[in-house]
């Protein structure tokens, strides 16, 4: 006789904040061949959401995040007459996750896909740049349930978008990379 | 669950005795019939209470236990030890000695302090956090192309905060993986005067094996990687010189568990 099947299907969703230590990345700026790295400090709020297949004590499952908020970072050198901000105020991912269950309560995971972030910039001369940037996001985290039915989450995971070119006056070939390490905490409603 | 059938087995059985049933085949019979059979069952109560007195003890029958969820199998183990490290640095060098260019060295010093953490300790895994501080010496000296002046770059101080998540072969052995924030003090000087000293943020990535000796106490050896990130130097002749000393780590550690 085939035994069932053991694996169960569950679904989540909560509010998720985080607070965010980037360090875009530059090429050619403030001069051609040249490699400098900016820093930014800010925090974003948003929404969480996924499912997950659990087969004890592991589960597995894809779940989206979208978090709004500021991160902005501002960098000079007066020397070569270079000024520069950069903001990423909105950030969404959708990752793949892997968990194990150390009891009822604790699991630890690790979480992987792609993300999307819109980032704005602003040089010395006015010039701007508005886009969404592609990139991807890996995580580690600890899950705690509280009850059966809500869930504590809180997790680190590190975001970079690849190298692409930027507009910067008077640096045509200016190129940036906003990375970004972020530390999370999710309240979550198991359904 | 508790399974009370051979007691009802019995009861019957020795109340077919009791009505003279002769052969084993027709007390097989009357079991049967007593089971299938509800006016059997009503004759049954009173005729068993009533040789009650002459029946066999029945035996102890386990009073129901309310289901009760189990506590958590975790505990919570903290400790404190000395931890000792060689390390082997890697400075590296950006837009030096011209913008765009790159420049690595070597350097090998040892620090020595403590460590102190505290851990959830599940079946065969374990999750906590720990601390480490140490103090010591990995100086490096460089000579900067086309300018020709040394550099010179130490790291005496780091501290570092990680989650560990380990994994228990048995009572005594576990291996483990760790990370977190970690911060050093970097010095630098150059034989042409500037210097820069400050603590520089990154990160920290480990993984180790622990022994335990006795309950108490235990051993640990582990690897871990150190990245400072990149940062701006003052470095005479190059204006947008930017160091990143990252660092290797052999470490062994002491711990007694409290």
């Amino acid at each position: 006789m085939v035994p069932p099947p053991s694996q169960s299907y569950g679904c989540y969703a909560g509010v998720l904040g985080e607070v965010v230590v980037s360090h875009p990345s530059f090429n050619n700026v403030p001069v051609a061949g040249a490699y400098m790295e900016d820093y930014a400090l800010g925090g974003r709020g948003g929404g969480i959401g996924g499912c997950d297949i659990i087969f004890a004590p592991s589960y597995f499952g894809v779940e989206v995040t979208a978090v709004y908020g500021k991160v902005q970072g501002n960098s000079s050198i007066p020397t070569f007459g270079f000024a520069f901000t950069q903001n990423v105020p909105f950030e969404s991912a959708i990752r793949l996750r892997y968990g194990y269950m150390l009891d009822q309560q604790f699991s630890v995971y690790v979480a992987g896909g792609a993300s999307v972030g819109y980032m704005t910039t602003k040089d010395i001369a006015g010039v701007t740049d508005n886009s969404y940037r592609w990139g991807a996001q890996v995580g580690v985290g600890v899950e705690y349930r509280v009850t059966p039915d809500w869930g504590l989450r809180t997790e680190y995971a590190y975001t970079w978008p690849p190298m692409a070119s930027v507009n910067i006056s008077g640096l045509p070939q200016a190129r940036i990379s906003p990375t970004e390490h972020l530390v999370r905490l999710a309240i979550v409603r198991h359904f | 669950m508790i399974d009370t059938r051979p007691m009802q087995d019995t009861n019957q059985t020795s109340l077919c005795d009791r009505l003279h049933v002769g052969t084993i085949g027709a007390t097989a019979m009357c079991v049967l019939v007593c089971r299938g059979a509800l006016l059997c069952a009503a004759l049954l109560v009173p005729l068993t209470t009533a040789e009650a007195a002459d029946l066999p003890a029945p035996p102890a029958f386990p009073a129901q236990v309310p289901a009760v969820v189990p506590p958590p199998s975790r505990q919570l183990e903290c400790y404190a030890g000395v931890i000792g490290e060689a390390v082997i640095s890697n400075p590296h060098f950006d837009n030096v000695p011209t913008p765009g260019a790159t420049l690595d060295s070597t350097s090998v010093g040892g620090r020595g302090g403590g460590v102190g953490g505290c851990d959830l300790v599940f079946a065969h895994t374990y999750l906590g956090m720990d601390a480490t501080a140490v103090y010591g010496w990995t100086r490096n000296t460089n000579i900067i192309p086309i300018t020709g002046h040394s550099f010179t770059v130490n790291t005496p101080f780091e501290a570092a905060l990680r989650v560990r998540f380990g994994y228990m072969f048995d009572p005594q052995f576990s291996v483990y993986v760790a990370g977190g924030p970690s911060v050093g003090y970097t010095t630098t000087s150059e034989s042409a005067g500037l210097s820069d000293v400050g603590f520089n943020w990154g990160g920290q990535l480990a993984a180790g094996i622990e022994y335990r000796f006795t309950p108490d106490w235990r051993i640990r050896t582990e690897y871990a990687f150190t990245w400072p990130g990149s940062d701006s130097i003052g470095m005479t002749g190059v204006p947008l010189a930017r160091l990143n000393p990252i660092e290797h780590l052999a470490r062994v550690a002491i711990i007694r568990r409290f």
